[in-house]
């Protein structure tokens, strides 16, 4: 008794001291006056539970505060609710229904539970279980709209909110607990009843954490619609009929026991186990999830889909697929799942002109080989309806009004096949996916579905048409790998076929002249050696690049020297800063990439204009500069052009450039170019120093070459 | 060898980087005076010196043996210096661009490869005739 007065003489002290503190400030909100109410009520009715417990009397008082405590704390909760939602007519209207309902439900309560005080044995089977359940309903009821409320909270206002939300949901599964014991057991355990106070008292400090944190009063802005998904709708629904179904079956567990005689026990135990497992089934069953979808969706939605996280989830699986064979099944269970299909078959446009089976998923193997000209492809690809083959069967007029249409017998015949869902892409037709049965859409198919997937199929057909583009892209390249090699292999051919010829027709006149025989054996043993090379290279072990050490000044040196020598205008001039700077490369690959920009910058300029060429180091770097005061180019072209292979203004091929920054760049540097129109061009080439470089600090110009120091009159 | 019975003006500049090519159009073309030269900066030192009315000119040669832009530009360069110059282009690449790209750079005849060597002096012949035509 005094640990009964003392729990709830705690809890009465906690909430009134809430409740005053809430009654302080404004009173400008409702939110805020209803928490105000709910936690005076539950002072008073704590209050009564400590009277009765020390003095005795007052049982039906204590009893209807109880409820109407309930019902203050629910409509807090329904009017906090009511803030997450824009201010319409049908909004009001439904609140003001929960409301009315709530208000009827618990008077209705109260009026039973007076009568059952009172002694009112009216349908006495259920004599005290309907208030039990009553209760019950009230702590479910509380919990799916505190579930609500924290879902439709934002993440900024979660901090504080988040305290009331574990007070309120804590002391409504409290309840739920201590009244679903009751209802088992018929009898109010005595324990749980003395810690209800002491529980609803701890729930105080929370809610005053809430408060000490600023919460808002309301969950939503006036101008923001707070998004109800249906994933939230479809957990609540879900909640609330597993709660329902447990007070019943706690119910039905009850009276087994007592009707069971000595087997009560044992029957009521078994009974509730079986429950249990039937929830689990149920709770697991593709079947009854797709039902309550489609309940939800016909009853609560305007639309049946939420178009968002369906596109999410679409693009999620189609993303997530990165293998050829992943990619196919991926597509066939972005378009299953948005009608809870449980399989499908994907039939794609193949290069020998028919369509065929591609890959399959939870759908039984079919060699579909159907010429791309029929009446079905030709239907799909002008239409691009998704043929429901139910309603084909039940009218076929429905598609045929459009065009002729003849469904294949492999798929009129096939009792699994449910929707055909062409794969469009840029309105050609290439492929289609055929669906299973779905348990749920079966009957309940309509144009939003029709939509739907007929979009889906689209985003599935670019994400296939894309992995394709790839795989034809590699291929590609391995074509032109082997085109280049056969450009190789023609070219050696022809030089050593002309030599032998050669040698063969020289043979006639000069075959008596030793040093014909000499020069007839170096060609021969030239041929030898090329076709050497050529065995090397077809065996696919390639020219193997000579990797040394060297000096990258004498190398530029030697570079601008050939280029020199050429007498092509302008003379290059080169400027070494330190001559002991070693790179490790291909000598006469680096060589070639050298004297190719610097072609290129003599290309670009006149004879007046100057093109020099720098060499300096830069912390692990080589830095070479050719820089010239030829045309320039423009940003667009640096961009878009001068890297690309097979891209010139000259007339060439244009893959100097290209190979150049490859180049450079499997050494582990970089090109970076600089260019303004009319002024010049700086091509820098950044690559890593050797471990042997040993730089020397002092500048100096390392060579004028001779066309140079002609030019200058020296 | 043979350039004992050939006058001097009938020069003949080879530029080819293949050893073997370059030997054995030395034994089968008769009638010239033969230079060799296997890259840009050798051919173009030997054109000054010499000063050959015919070349033959390999397009592929280092450093860029599998493109055509070293041919190129040592036909620019010997024209430049020999606008009179006969330079058939000789060349393992069938592509029609190359062809009508050294002919209109101003190369008299390309000839595409494998030599045979009868035709090939033909070509030679036919452009040391063209240019004693104008002379």
């Amino acid at each position: 008794m005094y640990v009964e007065a003392i729990s709830f003489g705690v809890s009465t002290i906690l909430f009134i001291i809430l409740g005053l503190i809430m009654l302080t400030g404004r009173q400008d909100n409702l939110p805020k006056t209803m928490l105000a109410i709910a936690s005076l009520v539950s002072a008073a009715w704590s209050g009564t539970v400590t009277y009765q417990a020390v003095f005795g009397g007052l049982l039906s008082f204590a009893l209807l505060l109880e409820l109407f405590r309930s019902l203050a704390w629910l409509a807090f909760l329904l009017v906090m609710l009511r803030t997450a939602y824009n201010s319409t007519d049908q909004v009001n209207k439904n609140f003001k229904i929960t409301f009315v309902g709530l208000g009827i439900f618990i008077v209705g309560l109260m009026m039973l539970a007076l009568y059952r005080v009172s002694g009112g044995s009216f349908f006495e089977f259920i004599a005290g279980n309907d208030v039990l359940v009553g209760h019950l309903l009230i702590s479910i009821g509380g919990i799916v709209i505190v579930e609500q409320l924290y879902r439709n909270t934002s993440e900024d206002q979660r901090w504080a909110l988040k305290y009331l939300w574990i007070a309120v949901g804590a002391m409504f599964a409290y309840d739920f607990y201590l009244y679903s014991d009751a209802f088992l057991f018929q009898r109010i355990d005595n324990e749980l009843w003395n810690a209800r106070g002491f529980i609803h008292g701890m729930v105080v400090p929370l809610i005053g954490v809430a408060i000490k944190r600023e919460m808002q009063w309301t969950l939503g802005e006036e101008t923001i619609d707070i998004f109800l998904s249906r994933r939230i709708v479809f957990h609540t629904t879900t909640l609330l009929a597993s709660g329902i179904y447990l007070i019943f079956i706690g119910f039905g567990g009850y009276y087994v026991r007592e009707m069971g005689g000595g087997w009560g026990v044992v029957a009521q135990s078994t009974f509730l186990f079986a429950a249990l497992l039937v929830l689990a089934v149920l709770f697991f069953s593709m079947k009854i999830r797709a039902r309550i979808k489609v309940m939800i969706d016909k009853h609560f939605f305007h639309y049946k889909y939420d178009y968002r996280e369906e596109w999410l989830r679409i693009i999620r699986t189609l993303s997530l697929q990165d293998t050829d064979k992943g990619l196919h099944i991926g597509a066939i269970r972005a378009l299953a799942q948005i009608i809870d299909s449980p399989g499908g078959l994907l039939v794609m446009e193949r290069d020998n002109g028919y369509f065929e089976s591609d890959e399959r998923w939870n759908f039984e193997r079919i060699n579909v080989r159907e010429p791309v000209n029929t009446t079905l492809h030709r239907f799909l690809a002008e239409h691009q309806f998704v043929i429901s083959l139910d309603e084909y069967n039940e009218d076929p007029d429905m598609y045929t009004r459009l065009g002729p249409l003849d469904i294949p017998e492999w798929l009129s015949s096939n009792k699994d096949a449910w929707l055909v869902v062409p794969l469009v892409l840029q309105e050609h037709l290439m492929g289609y996916i055929v669906l299973s049965r779905s348990a749920s859409h079966e009957r309940y198919f309509n144009w939003e579905d029709s939509d739907l997937l007929k979009t889906a199929g689209r985003q599935a057909a670019s994400h296939l048409a894309q992995y394709e583009s790839a795989q034809a892209l590699v291929s590609a390249k391995r074509f032109e790998e082997v085109n280049r090699l056969s450009a190789f292999i023609v070219h050696d051919i022809k030089n050593m076929v002309g030599q032998l010829s050669m040698v063969v027709s020289n043979a006639a006149k000069h075959k008596k002249n030793p040093m014909f025989i000499d020069d007839a054996i170096i060609t021969v043993e030239n041929s030898v050696n090329k076709m050497n090379k050529l065995l090397v290279r077809l065996r696919g072990e390639g020219e193997v690049e000579k990797d040394v050490a060297f000096s990258l000044c004498e190398l530029l040196e030697e570079s601008v020297s050939a280029c020199s020598a050429t007498g092509t205008l302008p003379i290059p001039v080169l400027h070494c800063r330190a001559e002991q700077i070693m790179i490790t490369a291909d000598k006469d690959r680096m060589s070639a990439n050298i004297a190719h920009i610097i072609q290129n910058a003599q290309d670009a300029t006149n004879n007046t204009d100057s093109i020099t060429v720098r060499l300096r180091k830069q912390n692990s770097y080589a830095v070479i500069e050719i820089a010239d005061t030829g045309e320039g180019m423009d940003e667009k072209f640096i961009h878009d052009k001068l890297f690309q292979p097979f891209e010139s203004t000259k007339g060439t091929m244009g893959i100097g450039v290209f190979q150049v920054r490859e180049y450079v760049h499997k050494l582990g540097g970089q090109l970076d170019v600089e260019s303004e129109e009319g002024v010049g061009t700086i091509f820098r080439l950044h690559i890593p120093l050797s471990s042997s470089t040993q730089s020397a600090n002092n500048a100096h110009i390392v060579n004028l070459n001779k066309h140079e120091k002609r030019k200058r009159g020296e | 060898m043979r350039s004992a019975n050939v006058a001097n003006n009938l020069k003949l500049l080879i530029v080819d980087d293949d050893e073997g090519i370059r030997t054995q159009l030395k034994w089968g073309l008769e009638g010239f005076d033969i230079i060799t030269a296997d890259s840009r900066q050798k051919a173009i030192e030997q054109f000054e010196k010499h000063r050959p009315v015919v070349v033959t000119l390999d397009l592929g040669l280092p450093p860029d043996v599998e493109g055509t832009s070293e041919g190129f530009a040592i036909l620019d360069a010997i024209l430049q210096r020999g606008p009179d110059t006969r330079v058939v282009v000789v060349s393992g690449s069938e592509e029609a661009v190359n062809s009508q790209k050294a002919k209109a750079s101003g190369a008299f005849d390309f000839y595409a490869k494998p030599i045979q060597i009868e035709s090939l002096q033909k070509v030679v012949s036919l452009a040391y005739a063209s240019y004693l035509e104008i002379k």
